[in-house]
């Protein structure tokens, strides 16, 4: 009984790092996020693997139901990523929007500097004319 | 030695009431370079502006009026304008008003001028939703700041180069105007406020609805306050060094 969960979850926690490593290959998946979810499927490893690891864990920080430990600590990574993706995502929209601006402002210079180009050209253009 | 001022016109589909606002401000300010800058609109406000010979800086899609004006602020700093007034694009600005704008920060000793609807008796009544967030942001205002400034939601501004290089690197997003006086106030800027008059809304709704301007509210008003526990940072010296405020003499 108590093997066929370690196995299954030792099993998933495989899959995640295939899945990860198979990302990064691909690059899809830059180095820093890489490590984190390479990271969170060792210690669910672990954790399958030395099933008294929950325990111990759970006397420490004074838990009567060890599960709940390992429910605590998927919270809490799962809250600290969601947050770390709001600031990058505040950062995102910064950048780009600091790129729309900046986009703005480099279509309006090539705009002027295409027009004079153009007067430049008829410039050339009559003064061939008046050669001619 | 001559100002050279800039017009800083944000619009977000005004294909109607641009040329009007352009004329406008050509028939006061011959000499001004009128800078509209298009929010991603959906009709022909782009084109518009081109055919009427303004500058147009033609953003690739909606930032909303934070990150318009800021655009226009960008330019203003990078082609070293001396004043920028900032102008809607939606007629609600008058330019005979400017003058008043222009005087004052041609008196010296401030940085940045406001047009304020509630100064004087100009008889001017907002929509509730509008009026209660004015108040709110009249007392939260004179809560971080130690003083009233009564119309801090008014988009009507004038700015010396010193606010312009310093608001062109931090603006706020998407509801600015209350906002952008105080981070200005508690950089060290001084900002003063002018009785305008402005038009009735011509045609068009508010963004402000009520429910929207409660959201905003509640943001705005944690900007603010989140600001006011920032640092109070001190003026860069590239932007002392450009404070040289206009002498009218």
């Amino acid at each position: 009984m108590n093997s066929q969960v370690q196995i299954v979850s030792i099993l998933g926690s495989a899959l995640v790092m295939l899945l990860v490593f198979h990302l990064i290959r691909r690059r899809k998946l830059r180095e820093e996020y890489a490590l984190l979810w390479f990271g969170a499927s060792l210690v669910l490893i672990l954790v399958a693997v030395w099933r008294d690891s929950l325990e111990y864990a759970a006397r420490l920080l004074g838990v009567a139901y060890p599960p709940s430990v390992l429910l605590l600590g998927v919270i809490a990574v799962g809250f600290l990523l969601a947050m770390h993706y709001s600031v990058s995502l505040s950062q995102l929209a910064e950048q780009n929007q600091r790129l729309a601006q900046e986009l703005a402002l480099l279509r309006h210079d090539l705009e002027r500097a295409g027009g004079r180009n153009q007067l430049g050209a008829n410039q050339l253009g009559a003064n061939q004319l008046g050669e001619g | 030695m001559t100002t050279r001022l800039v017009f800083i016109v944000p619009a977000y589909n005004e294909q109607e009431s641009l040329p009007a606002v352009v004329h406008d401000l050509r028939e006061h300010y011959p000499a001004a370079e009128v800078v509209v800058i298009n929010d991603g609109s959906t009709d022909g406000t782009a084109g518009i502006a081109r055919f009427l010979g303004v500058t147009l800086l033609d953003l690739p899609y909606n930032l909303g009026i934070g990150g318009t004006v800021q655009t226009g602020l960008l330019f203003a700093a990078r082609e070293g304008h001396d004043v920028a007034v900032q102008f809607d694009g939606d007629g609600q600005h008058r330019a005979d008003q400017v003058a008043r704008l222009l005087r004052e920060l041609g008196r010296g000793g401030c940085d940045a001028v406001i047009g304020s609807r509630f100064l004087g008796p100009s008889g001017y009544r907002a929509p509730l939703a509008r009026r209660v967030g004015i108040a709110v942001f009249r007392a939260v205002n004179s809560l971080v700041l130690g003083r009233t400034i009564t119309d801090s939601t008014s988009g009507f501004r004038a700015y010396n180069r010193a606010a312009i290089s310093f608001l062109a690197r931090d603006y706020p997003h998407d509801y600015p105007e209350p906002e952008s006086v105080v981070t200005l106030c508690r950089h060290g800027f001084e900002v003063r406020e002018v009785a305008v008059e402005m038009r009735e809304r011509q045609g068009g709704r508010s963004s402000i609805t009520l429910w929207r301007s409660l959201y905003y509210m509640c943001k705005v008003i944690l900007a603010i306050a989140v600001g006011a526990t920032r640092r109070a940072v001190g003026r860069t010296a590239d932007e002392l060094a450009s404070a040289d405020r206009l002498d009218p003499r």
